[in-house]
């Protein structure tokens, strides 16, 4: 076979505005609200106060418990998150997947087929996963007590008393490598690691989470027992309970849930990432008639002064969909490409910010150089008020959209207990969001975007 | 209590909870059901948990109504949706429908179309008046489709053509279904999609998009009157009209067993496993399609089923799912997807998996595991109660079949009257190798990148 990984990294400046293909960063009005009836008939209709209330503590373990009553179904979702997702893996890429996998494969007392029929027989649904933050695990289940006790202590015994034996380890590990070879027939797949790779380097953010041939070989038992028993200790954790759930009963099945764990200690704190300074372009070959193209930056954190502004310039650029910047002009007025998006991953120290998009290999300088020059145009020029205050009230009103369900407001609840959010940062979000100024926008960018210190990754035929 | 009892336990609670769970989110006129005189199906599902509402709309047209030559133009029809109206310029739809803090998007299957929006519950209104606009105003413009087609072979590139999973899949597809129109990608063939022009897509649309061809499904903190006044407001002009027959899509009655091998620039070897099998709609009786509903369930729904345990997890494949879809419209499959182990050959695996699934011809199952995959059915279908999308397209799914939305409730008393020798009877006349399709997915080591 020959060798996968011939990646050819070339550190360049990028070429000069010159050769870049000029694309407005104006969008413009919307020419048809005055003909839509609607619009005339409902416009001073306003939008019902969004109340999620919740409330927090911590058990006498010291696991943190953030719990939101919802009456109106008769169903719990609970979620537990660990501070031990792949940053903590260390110098064997795949470790903190690899335990978390393995949690799933039974317990001290009971197999993997056991405990799956465990959750199944009470109507349960188990779900685990493990990102470079956080590990998660996710119990959908009716919020009987008949049904709740029992579901909660199979996932207290999963979570505490895992088996971690030799065969299922052995087991796993070809699982592991048949997806590893998976993720090298995917080029956005491959994309992502090499971006990563070159712009967190040796920051634990850097290395692929689901690990590398070489290190899960390289992964032991003992490395997994030993992972575990740092890691997934109450001081470490959060549990999120949303759903028909009196605060009395949270309490108590709160207090049984971690009865078990040890408390341990919190996870240290990871070093932020350093700007890379320079920018970087590498061009991995690969067999295909697209070519998949990541272009980014270091991003933000969750509680960063720049947030909010950021999320709004990151709506126009291409997080809002259609309609946004990039998704008009590389699909809607050019045809180069099925879908273009960005985001900034909020992460517990600076995620990347990153634009994604794949198209016919010969289009792919052409794609790029439209995109760089609105990052340029961007970051010189800023975006005009009416933009931005078309963001705002596009963010703020769709935010009770991604507040309405359960598992919804489970997610956010999880998001301010892993990152230690304040209490208060959810009822504060818009009003917050709602005092951001075209001035705090283009600041913002002015500062924190570096169109000539981007990290660009393409994956496909060789380049023209 | 006893592992069974548990599980009866939990098959009564979720059974009231299948009846119950309206009634402490909704009012009594929860879920109101009418057509307009020009055949537009309405369906209006109240759900007050916040201030939002899902607004789909569903055509009775997709890739399997496509004749020879014409395949992918449902598909190609939807992505032009978003093109412009007289009233409503290219553009324009999807950037009114984010001002107001909505989303949207759209899809299109072998049987159908469908178009959604996520709203804030008081711009229902908005969302219907630009649902109603593309309904039949579409201004179809030569130069935007010309554009638009570009991004669609695009889609294909992304979706088929660069992934070898796609690729496999879609010979798969065409060799398993023979008679049956399903037999085409929705997507389109790639040189269907380079001829395609504008009039055709203007005569699909004048063909298909009609108010007696749709259903419209709001789920949400709506009130139902003044959905309906609103649905009369921009609805009602909208003339009917005259329909094409869609006869249910059948396959040949005498078929053989059929098999095939690629070879593709991959990783990672792949099997695929298909029996024709009858849907809901086609099955000679209902009990017989819930039965075949309950032999895939016993195979695979949830990890602890069959082909996880005695396959995965005994180190025979390294990863197996299944599919079947028992409201699909017409004939359709029991798909069997399975990723070898390192250094396991296709043909072992093949091997392991068939004798997993002739089992089901020889032995009787158990009680316990019927009642396993109804608690999995139960479950699924009481917790989609949290999604408002979910609901919606329940609703546009069942209507669509011309199902009563009462069908969930019928479908878990189905399931709870199935019998072990029902079982193994559907078994030893489905799972036979007439009915088999084998994609052998190798690896082409010279073209692998």
């Amino acid at each position: 076979m020959k060798r996968l990984l011939c990646v050819f990294a070339l550190i360049w400046p990028l070429a000069s505005m010159g050769s870049i293909e000029r694309a407005s960063t104006d969008i413009g009005e919307i020419t048809s609200l005055s003909r839509l009836h609607s619009l005339t008939a409902s416009e001073l209709a306003e939008s019902k106060a969004l109340n999620v209330s919740f409330e927090t503590w911590r058990t006498t373990q010291g696991l943190r418990v953030l719990w939101h009553d919802n009456p109106r179904l008769p169903m719990l979702e609970a979620r537990v998150y660990f501070d031990a997702g792949a940053a903590r893996d260390g110098a064997t890429p795949g470790l903190a997947s690899a335990v978390n996998s393995l949690m799933q494969q039974g317990t001290r007392r009971r197999s993997g087929q056991e405990v799956a029929l465990g959750f199944e027989r009470l109507g349960a649904r188990f779900n685990r996963t493990s990102h470079r933050d956080m590990a998660l695990f996710e119990l959908v289940m009716l919020s009987d007590a008949e049904i709740r006790e029992p579901a909660m202590a199979l996932l207290a015994e999963v979570i505490t008393r895992p088996a971690f034996a030799p065969a299922d380890w052995q087991r796993l590990q070809d699982s592991m490598r048949v997806g590893s070879k998976q993720r090298k027939q995917s080029p956005a797949a491959i994309a992502s690691r090499l971006f990563y790779e070159a712009l967190y380097t040796d920051h634990p953010y850097g290395h692929p989470p689901s690990g590398t041939l070489s290190s899960i070989s390289r992964i032991r038992l003992e490395d997994i027992r030993d992972f575990h028993a740092r890691h997934y200790v109450a001081n470490n954790g959060t549990l999120v309970l949303v759903g028909d759930l009196r605060r009395a009963e949270a309490e108590a099945l709160a207090e049984a849930f971690s009865a078990k764990m040890p408390s341990g200690r919190e996870a240290p704190l990871i070093a932020p990432p350093k700007n890379l300074g320079v920018s970087k372009r590498l061009h991995q070959p690969f067999k295909a008639e697209q070519t998949h193209v990541v272009v980014g930056q270091l991003g933000i954190t969750r509680l960063d002064p720049d947030y909010f502004a950021l999320i709004v310039a990151n709506e126009v650029i291409a997080g809002g969909g259609f309609g946004s910047l990039l998704m008009r002009e590389l699909r809607e007025k050019r045809g180069l490409t099925y879908g273009v998006s960005s985001r900034f991953s909020v992460m517990r120290v600076n995620g990347p910010f990153q634009i994604n998009f794949s198209t016919r290999a010969d289009q792919a300088e052409q794609a790029l150089s439209i995109t760089q020059s609105i990052l340029q145009q961007l970051q010189q020029q800023g975006l005009s008020a009416d933009e931005v205050t078309r963001a705002i009230d596009a963010i703020a009103q769709s935010f009770p959209i991604g507040l309405t369900t359960n598992s919804q407001i489970a997610s956010y609840l999880g998001v301010i207990g892993f990152y230690e959010l304040p209490a208060t940062w959810l009822q504060d979000y818009l009003p917050v969001l709602r005092t951001i100024t075209t001035e705090q926008v283009n600041d913002a960018l002015r500062r924190r975007l570096t169109p000539e210190q981007l990290v660009i990754i393409s994956v496909g035929p060789a380049q023209p | 209590m006893h592992a069974s009892r548990w599980r009866k336990y939990a098959v009564s609670m979720l059974l009231a909870c299948l009846g119950l769970v309206p009634i402490s989110v909704v009012a009594n006129d929860a879920l109101t059901r009418f057509q307009l005189d020009n055949g537009l199906n309405v369906i209006v599902q109240v759900d007050r948990r916040a201030p939002v509402a899902v607004v789909q709309t569903w055509y009775g047209v997709g890739g399997g109504d496509e004749p020879e030559g014409m395949t992918g133009v449902s598909h190609v029809l939807e992505h032009m949706m978003f093109k412009g109206t007289k009233k409503v310029p290219v553009g324009e739809f999807s950037r009114i429908v984010a001002r107001f803090g909505g989303s949207d998007n759209a899809y299109t299957t072998q049987a159908e179309t469908v178009y959604f929006q996520r709203v804030l519950s008081h711009r229902v209104q908005l969302a219907l008046e630009l649902e109603a606009d593309r309904m039949m105003g579409l201004l179809l413009d030569e130069e935007e489709f010309k554009r638009e087609l570009q991004v669609v072979i695009e889609e294909r590139r992304q979706r088929t053509d660069d992934r070898p999973g796609g690729r496999a899949f879609e010979l798969f597809n065409a060799t398993a279904h023979v008679e049956n129109p399903q037999r085409t990608p929705v997507i389109g063939w790639r040189h269907d999609l380079d001829n395609l022009t504008i009039e055709q897509v203007r005569q699909w649309y004048a063909q298909w998009y009609a108010p007696n061809n749709a259903t419209l499904v709001v789920v949400g903190d709506v009130d139902p009157v003044q959905v309906r006044h609103w649905v009369a407001d921009y609805f009602a002009l909208l003339p009917a009209r005259t329909l094409p027959e869609r006869p249910l899509w059948r396959e040949q009655a005498t078929l053989q067993e059929r098999q095939q091998t690629m070879n593709l620039p991959a990783q990672v070897p792949a099997l695929y496993l298909g029996f024709n099998w009858p849907s809901l709609q086609t099955a000679a009786t209902p009990e017989e399609a819930y039965g075949l509903r309950m032999l895939a369930g016993i195979l695979d729904g949830g990890v602890s089923a069959r082909l996880e345990s005695n396959l995965v997890r005994a180190g025979k494949a390294a990863a197996v799912n299944s599919s079947y879809n028992l409201l699909a419209r017409g004939d359709t499959l029991l798909v069997i997807t399975a990723v070898p182990v390192p250094g396991q050959d296709l043909n072992s695996l093949r091997d392991n998996v068939l004798a997993e699934v002739m089992r089901l011809r020889d032995e009787a199952v158990d009680e316990d595991e019927i009642e396993r995959v109804l608690v999995n059915v139960l479950s699924d279908s009481v917790f989609s109660r949290d999604s408002l999308d979910q609901q919606a397209t329940q609703l546009g799914q069942l209507a669509t079949l011309g199902l009563s939305l009462d069908w969930p409730t019928e479908y878990a008393k189905a399931l709870r009257e199935i019998t072990p020798e029902q079982v193994q009877d559907l078994a030893n006349r489905y799972l036979v190798p007439e009915r088999m399709t084998t994609l052998f997915m190798q690896i082409d080591k010279e073209k692998t990148p």
